[in-house]
C-alpha cells in the first residue's frame, strides 16, 4: 500500500513530493528588524556567539573576539583552525575546530583535549554544556565537514548524530543518530532539545518528538533568550524552487558534478554577490507588465521562542537585505546580538517591543543554553 | 451634457424588514460607462437589479427617458431596452452559441442553418470572434460574456448593466472585453459596470458612483476621483454601531500551537498558491472582495471542494499532512467549517432545530448504522440551544420557522457538536439581525478564548476588525498581506484587497 501511495504522490506531487513551503506568518510575520539593526563588528564569518561572565564572545574563522567600548577584541592567539563550535562553561570555554580538535579553558589558556575518535570533531555544528559538567556535540553529518552543508543538503543525507563528550577523559557516548543535520542544543526545564535542520524542526533528544515543525528555514544555532524561551537562528531560507530540486535526484547529481558549489541551486549564507549566480533573469507576466523576480537563495532569519519552543516574535533580513545566514545569537542586556554570515557582521537589535504583547510566558522552565 | 437614460429617484428595496438599498438616486446618461463600486454588500447588486427588473423597489421611482415605469419582470425590462449581464452567465450550456441567442425568441418552425447564420452575421457586426456552432460549455469566460453581451445587443438593449463582469476573465480576456465595451459606447449603449477592480474602473468608467451601506455615497466625473479617494469614500463609514466599536479596546490574544498551515494551495483559477496558518486560542479574521478565493480555500481545508489534482499544494492540521475527499474525515479530524449559504448548505429546513443539531454528531462517527434515539437528540438539542441561547418555542419547531439570527445558531450549534479543534466561519453573520450579531460574535469570542482556533472569513470590514485577533486579505486567490489587529485599519486593508 505504501508503495501505491509512494508511487501515487510522486506521480500527483503530493505528500513528500510535493514542493510546498510553510509560510512565513504570526510570529514569522516578515519585517527589516535585522536590517535596522546596529553593526558592532564587520569581519569575514563571525559565529558561534556565547556569553562568557558577564559580556560575551564569538569566533570569526580562527580568532576569538569580544566587543570592548564599541570594538572588536581580539582575544587569545590565532587558533589551528576555524571555530566550527563554542560553548561556555564557568570561566571558560569549549572549543571545537575545523581539524577535529577540542579545546578548553580561559578564552587566553586554551588547551587540547583528547577525544574518543569515534566523534568526528571536524564535522561538528554545535555544542553545549550539559548541567552534570559533560558537553554535548551535535555532529551535521558523517559523511560532510560543517561549512559543506550544502553538500549534505543537496544529497538529503540523514547521517547526523549528537554525542555527550565527558571533558575529564575525552570518553564519548552517542546519544543520537539518523539526525538530519542536526545544527543546534538548547537545554530547557532539564530537557535537550534539537534543531534538526533538513527536517526543519525542533525534537526533544530524550523521545524524539517533534516540538515545533514546518519552519520556513533551516533552523540553526539555538540559544537561551534570556527569560524562559530560546532564541533560534534560521541560516536559510526553504523556497519551492529548492523543494523542486531536492525532490529531483538526476539534476541534483549533475549539479552537483558540473556545477561550482557557489552557483548550484541550493540555499546559501548570501546570494546576489555575482551575475554567475543562478536566477538572475527570472521573472513573470501580469497584467502585460514584466515584473523581475527571483527567489532569493538566502534570507535572514532569527525567531524567538516561548518556553515551549513556540515562536513568538522575529527578526528578518528579507530579499532586499544583506544580513543574511544568521549563523547564532544570545541575549545580551536588552538587546539580541546575532552574527551574520551572509554580511559578515556582529549586530545588535533591541529586544524592547519584540516581544508579542501577552507572549512573554510566565512558565517558570529554566533556560540554560549551550 | 448626453441626455438622461435611466433614473433613479430615491429607490429603496427591504428584504424581510432588513434594508438592502435605502433612498438610493441613480441616473445614467446615454452612451456612458457609468461605473458603481462599493463593498461587499454596499447594495450595488440590488440597485442594478431594480433597474433591471429582477427585483422590484420597496419604494422610488424608476423613469426611462423621463417616463416613469414599473418592471415586474426582466422581459419587460429587455422591452424598455435594459439588459443585465451576471456574473455567472445565463446561457444554457447544453445548446449551442447560435441557439442561446435566439432563445426566447423562437418561432414555431426554426432551422437551424438559418439560425445559425444569422448568428454568424451578428456576431461579425459586433466583432466577436465566437464560432456560434459551438457549444457554450465548450466556451471560456470572456466568450461567454460576448454571448451575453450579443443576447442583449441582440434584443436592442440601450443599457446593459455588468455585475462584476472581470472577475473570471485572464488579462488578454480583460483587455478584449474592455475594447467591447468602447465599442458598445461607441454605438450609443449605456454601460453600467459594478467591480471591484479600482484601476479597471478609473481607465474605462466616464463616471463612478460610490455606494456604502446600501446607501449612495458619491456620484462624480472619473477625473475627479484617485484609488486613495475611492478607498476612503467605499470603506468611510462611521464605527458608531455599538456592536463593532470594540476593535481598540480589545485585548490582542496570544498565538498558541500552529493548527492549520496551508502551504501553496492552488485550485483552477480560484485559488492560486496560497499559503497561511492558523494558530490556537485566536481569531484569525480573512478578509477579501469577490473573487478572491476565500471560500474556495476554507471549502478545500474542509473537504468540501478538491484541490488541483497536480501540485495542487498541501494542508497540514495539527503538523500533519492531511487531504479529505470528502468533508466527514475532516469532521472527524476536528475541522468544521459553516458556511456561508445556510439555506442551501447549513441546514435541513424541515426537520426540527433538535434533529439538526444532533445531525452534526453523525458526521463525527465513522461508522453509518448508529443507533439513533430520540432522547440523545432532545439531550443535545436541549444543551447546545441553551448554550448558544437559540430562540424558538420549542426545540421542535422547524428551522424554516425560525429567524435569520436563530437560524444561523443551529448552523453552529450543529457544528460545534462535533467537538471540533478548528472552526471556519464563512460570513457567520450574513442575513443576520443586530442581536444576533452580537450573540455570534460572543460565541466566536468564547471558541477562541477556549483555546480554539477559529477562521472567520467576512466581507464587512468592521466585523473582521472587531473580531480578529490577526486579519490575513485575500485577493485574486491568494493571501497577500497580514495584519496586527492594533495596527490594522480599513483603509489599510482595503487599500491591500484591492492592489
Amino acid at each position: 500500500m505504501n508503495i501505491l501511495r509512494d508511487l501515487s504522490d510522486r506521480f500527483y506531487g503530493r505528500g513528500a513530493y510535493s514542493v510546498s513551503v510553510p509560510p512565513m506568518d504570526g510570529a514569522l510575520q516578515p519585517n527589516h528588524r535585522l536590517d535596522a539593526a546596529r553593526r558592532l563588528y564587520q569581519g569575514e564569518s563571525p559565529d558561534n556567539l556565547c556569553t562568557l561572565g558577564g559580556g560575551f564572545i564569538f569566533s570569526d574563522g580562527a580568532q576569538l573576539f569580544t566587543i570592548l567600548d564599541n570594538e572588536a577584541a581580539r582575544i587569545g592567539g590565532h587558533l589551528p583552525a576555524d571555530v566550527l563550535a563554542m560553548c561556555s562553561f564557568e570561566g571558560g570555554v569549549v572549543l571545537i575546530l575545523a581539524d577535529g580538535t577540542l579545546w578548553t579553558g580561559a578564552p587566553a589558556t586554551l588547551r587540547p583535549l583528547d577525544v574518543d575518535a569515534k566523534v568526528q570533531l571536524a564535522h561538528a555544528t554545535a555544542a553545549m554544556m550539559d548541567a552534570d559538567g559533560s558537553l554535548i556535540v551535535a555532529i551535521g553529518s558523517s559523511h560532510n565537514p560543517a561549512e559543506d552543508w550544502s553538500r549534505d543538503l543537496m544529497q538529503r543525507r540523514s547521517a547526523g548524530s549528537v554525542w555527550r563528550v565527558s571533558l575529564v577523559d575525552g570518553a564519548a557516548s552517542e546519544l543520537a543518530s539518523g539526525l538530519a543535520w542536526p545544527a543546534g542544543l538548547i537545554t530547557l526545564a532539564g530537557k535537550i532539545y534539537v534543531s534538526e535542520a533538513w527536517r526543519h524542526r525542533i525534537i526533544s533528544l530524550q523521545d524524539q518528538s517533534v516540538v515545533l515543525a514546518q519552519l520556513p528555514g533551516y533552523p540553526g544555532k539555538l540559544s537561551a533568550d534570556g527569560q524562559s524561551g530560546a532564541l533560534l537562528a534560521v541560516f536559510a531560507p526553504r523556497s519551492q524552487l529548492i523543494e523542486l530540486v531536492l525532490r529531483e535526484p538526476v539534476y541534483r547529481r549533475r549539479m552537483m558534478e558540473e556545477v561550482p558549489q557557489h552557483l548550484w541551486v541550493a540555499p546559501s549564507y548570501a546570494s546576489g554577490k555575482s551575475f554567475l549566480e543562478p536566477l538572475q533573469g527570472g521573472g513573470v507576466r501580469q497584467m502585460g507588465i514584466l515584473k523581475p523576480w527571483a527567489p532569493s537563495r538566502s534570507y535572514g532569519l532569527l525567531v524567538q521562542l516561548d518556553s515551549t519552543l513556540q515562536p513568538i516574535a522575529s527578526l528578518h533580513s528579507r530579499a532586499d537585505g544583506k544580513r543574511h545566514g544568521i549563523s547564532s545569537a544570545i541575549r545580551q542586556g536588552g538587546e539580541w546580538l546575532a552574527t551574520s554570515r551572509g554580511s559578515g557582521e556582529l549586530i545588535a537589535a533591541a529586544v524592547a517591543g519584540t516581544v508579542l504583547a501577552g507572549a512573554d510566558p510566565a512558565a517558570a522552565a529554566t533556560a540554560e543554553a549551550g | 451634457m448626453s441626455k438622461l437614460i435611466v433614473e433613479m429617484r430615491g429607490v429603496s428595496k427591504e428584504y424581510r424588514g432588513v434594508p438592502a438599498v435605502k433612498n438610493v438616486s441613480f441616473d445614467l446618461r446615454e452612451g456612458e460607462i457609468h461605473a458603481l463600486l462599493g463593498e461587499n454588500g454596499a447594495g450595488k447588486s440590488t440597485l442594478t437589479k431594480m433597474m433591471a427588473g429582477v427585483v422590484t423597489p420597496s419604494s422610488g421611482e424608476l423613469l426611462i427617458d423621463g417616463q416613469a415605469v414599473q418592471f415586474a419582470s426582466p422581459i419587460e425590462a429587455l422591452d424598455a431596452g435594459i439588459a443585465m449581464v451576471f456574473q455567472e452567465t445565463s446561457l444554457v450550456p447544453a445548446l449551442t452559441v447560435a441557439q442561446n441567442l435566439f432563445l426566447g425568441s423562437e418561432q414555431f418552425f426554426n432551422r437551424l442553418r438559418g439560425i445559425n447564420i444569422a448568428a454568424q452575421q451578428f456576431l461579425q457586426s459586433l466583432s466577436f470572434g465566437v464560432e456560434p456552432t459551438v457549444y457554450v460549455s465548450q466556451l471560456g469566460a470572456a466568450q461567454k460574456q460576448m454571448v451575453e453581451i450579443a443576447r442583449a445587443v441582440m434584443r436592442k438593449a440601450r443599457v446593459i448593466v455588468f455585475d462584476e463582469p472581470t472577475a473570471t476573465l485572464t488579462p488578454e480576456e480583460k483587455r478584449h472585453f474592455f475594447e467591447l465595451i468602447k465599442r458598445l459606447r461607441a454605438q450609443g449603449v449605456s454601460v453600467v459596470f459594478i467591480s471591484h477592480a479600482l484601476e479597471e474602473a478609473l481607465s474605462i468608467s466616464d463616471r463612478i458612483t460610490i455606494m456604502r451601506d446600501g446607501e449612495h455615497v458619491i456620484t462624480d466625473e472619473t477625473a475627479a476621483f484617485d484609488r486613495d479617494r475611492i478607498i476612503r469614500e467605499m470603506v468611510g463609514r462611521s464605527l458608531s454601531d455599538k456592536i463593532y466599536s470594540s476593535h481598540d479596546q480589545k485585548p490582542v490574544r496570544k498565538p498558541g500551537r500552529r493548527m492549520l498551515s496551508v502551504q501553496n494551495l492552488s485550485m483552477g483559477q480560484a485559488v492560486r498558491n496560497t499559503s497561511f496558518s492558523v494558530f490556537a486560542g485566536q481569531v484569525t479574521g480573512v478578509f477579501g472582495l469577490v473573487g478572491s478565493g476565500r471560500t474556495e480555500t476554507a471549502k478545500i481545508i474542509a473537504g468540501v471542494l478538491k484541490r488541483n489534482t497536480f501540485h495542487g499544494g498541501e494542508v497540514y492540521f495539527k503538523d500533519e499532512q492531511v487531504r479529505f475527499r470528502v468533508p466527514a474525515p475532516a469532521v472527524q479530524k476536528g475541522i468544521v467549517y459553516v458556511t456561508e449559504d445556510r439555506k442551501m448548505e447549513g441546514f435541513f429546513s424541515e426537520k426540527s432545530i433538535a434533529e439538526n443539531i444532533y445531525s452534526g454528531t453523525l458526521g463525527r462517527h465513522s461508522q453509518s448504522s448508529r443507533v439513533v434515539r430520540s432522547s440523545d437528540i432532545a439531550k443535545v438539542a436541549k444543551q447546545w440551544s441553551a448554550a448558544l441561547n437559540v430562540r424558538a418555542i420549542d426545540a421542535g419547531s422547524r428551522v424554516v420557522e425560525l429567524s435569520g439570527g436563530n437560524q444561523q445558531k443551529v448552523v453552529v450549534a450543529k457544528s460545534l457538536v462535533q467537538l471540533p479543534e478548528l472552526v471556519i466561519f464563512d460570513e457567520p453573520t450574513r442575513g443576520v439581525d443586530v442581536g444576533a450579531i452580537e450573540e455570534i460574535h460572543d460565541i466566536i469570542d468564547k471558541l477562541a478564548d477556549d483555546g480554539l482556533a477559529v477562521l472567520v472569513i467576512s466581507s464587512y470590514l468592521p466585523e473582521i476588525l472587531n473580531l480578529s485577533d490577526r486579519i490575513l486579505v485575500a485577493r485574486q486567490g491568494r493571501i497577500v498581506e497580514e495584519f496586527d489587529a492594533r495596527a490594522a485599519t480599513e483603509e489599510k486593508i482595503m487599500y491591500a484587497a484591492v492592489h
